[in-house]
């Protein structure tokens, strides 16, 4: 069995970076492709930096530090040929990312596994048909990746045994608990929490109540974070290709339609969230004294059951372990409680 | 539960305005309690777990990253000011910080 000795990660957007940053704590020798339009400069002064202060404080040895200063961050593809693992983190767009890794199949190790950390779109779509026995796989973690110990991995119907146990490895190696998921179940803890945002979208829709007042309930009722809040820092844009991405195939795709005109509207005109500093609310975010709605009671009563039915209607799908399942809720809602545990 | 003295304070402030001047390499006159981390300074959560490492080893502290990240959501940072604010309740309460919302 190849373990992984060499892992490139691609991008440099937040989980591209937050990835990298996160793996240079472990035993791997690494590369940072970036796009053309990356500062490699500034990031490698960035890089320099954190290693300077990981051997000041005595966090690592001079050996590890001579290693470390060798990481390449670079826009060179040719740098990637002889990493044993590929972990893609580009935008949301397939076209792209089935163009990456046709490019990268002719340049990289033939051994090496390529897998994406794509957050809606399964793996398979993105091999490119030349690909013959290249092993493919997504891993999806979850940012940032420090503070959130789990990722979802998918396999594609052509990912062997043996490539599922190499990266169950990687994982254990890296300290990230996993959940194994298949295609037609992938993505498993977003499409939960779509449920959850779409029929708060649906409340506000129809005037029950405001996107602040929701996000007010949600926040005493349920998670750390509101529904319309969570959308505009991870990007409107990303929202919407991920919603469109995951309700193609449900047969019950018309009860997201509002939602996704919505969010279609929105970032039309440009409000694609906190990086564009207008999304669901304007930023900075100024502040607003809102009461709780009419009938908010029944909201959060029927918000709870509209959860726990996705909790367990995924799970059961999934056929993940409950208890497996029960920490990876936890850990993205990032709640003391899971849905499959007495409280 | 430590106290937190004017000592700790100073110190905390310095490190943090030091922090972000190397790591955003912006002028460090230029910051000020009501900087903002990303808009100001094009920061990110990356260097905030980086700080709590620092905090942590300075005074021995005795926190998980996953408390801090929960603590973080609900009471999101955005200024240099409301930093520090968080990394003193941080070296004040350590591991019981969520306790603060209860």
């Amino acid at each position: 069995m190849i373990s992984i000795k060499k892992v490139g990660i691609i991008g440099e957007g937040k989980m591209g970076t937050s990835i990298f940053f996160y793996l240079l704590d472990f035993q791997f020798e690494l590369v940072w492709f970036c796009s053309q339009d990356a500062d490699i400069e500034k990031l490698t002064r960035q890089l320099e930096r954190r290693i300077r202060r990981l051997f000041d404080s005595g966090s690592i040895d001079q050996a590890r530090y001579d290693k470390l200063i060798q990481t390449s961050i670079t826009t060179d593809i040719d740098k990637l040929q002889d990493c044993d693992l590929i972990i893609e983190a580009i935008p949301e767009d397939i076209a792209e990312k089935k163009k990456l890794f046709h490019q990268l199949d002719k340049i990289v190790n033939p051994e090496a596994i390529f897998t994406s950390n794509s957050s809606s779109i399964n793996p398979s779509c993105m091999m490119p048909k030349t690909a013959g026995n290249r092993q493919f796989a997504g891993i999806h973690f979850f940012y940032p990746v420090p503070l959130k110990d789990i990722a979802e991995v998918t396999l594609a119907s052509s990912t062997t045994a043996l490539t599922c146990t190499i990266i169950e490895s990687f994982l254990n190696t890296i300290h990230r608990r996993y959940i194994i998921l298949d295609e037609q179940n992938s993505f498993i803890l977003n499409k939960i929490f779509l449920d959850f945002q779409n029929e708060a979208f649906l409340f506000v829709h129809n005037e029950t109540c405001t996107y602040y007042q929701m996000d007010q309930l949600v926040k005493n009722n349920f998670f750390p974070f509101g529904v319309f809040d969570f959308c505009d820092s991870v990007g409107l844009d990303t929202m919407l290709a991920s919603i469109q991405n995951y309700s193609r195939d449900y047969p019950d795709k018309s009860n997201y339609a509002l939602f996704i005109a919505r969010l279609t509207d929105l970032v039309a005109a440009g409000k694609s969230g906190v990086k564009t500093l207008q999304g669901f609310y304007s930023y900075p975010m100024e502040d607003i004294t809102s009461n709780d709605p009419e009938h908010a009671l029944e909201i959060i009563e029927h918000l709870r059951q509209t959860w726990l039915s996705s909790c367990e209607r995924f799970t059961a799908l999934s056929s993940v372990a409950t208890d497996r399942m029960n920490h990876a809720i936890k850990e993205y809602f990032g709640i003391e409680h899971g849905p499959f545990e007495k409280c | 539960m430590a106290t937190i003295t004017e000592r700790t304070k100073s110190e905390v402030k310095e490190i943090v305005y030091s922090f972000f001047a190397e790591e955003c390499e912006a002028d460090i006159e230029q910051i000020n309690d009501n900087t903002s981390i990303i808009n100001d300074l094009d920061g990110d959560s990356l260097m905030f777990l980086e700080l709590i490492e620092i905090f942590k080893k300075k005074y021995n502290l005795d926190i998980e990253l996953k408390v801090i990240g929960k603590y973080a959501v609900k009471h999101p940072v955005a200024t240099i000011g409301q930093l520090i604010e968080m990394q003193l309740l941080i070296i004040e309460h350590e591991n019981r910080l969520m306790e603060l919302d209860k």
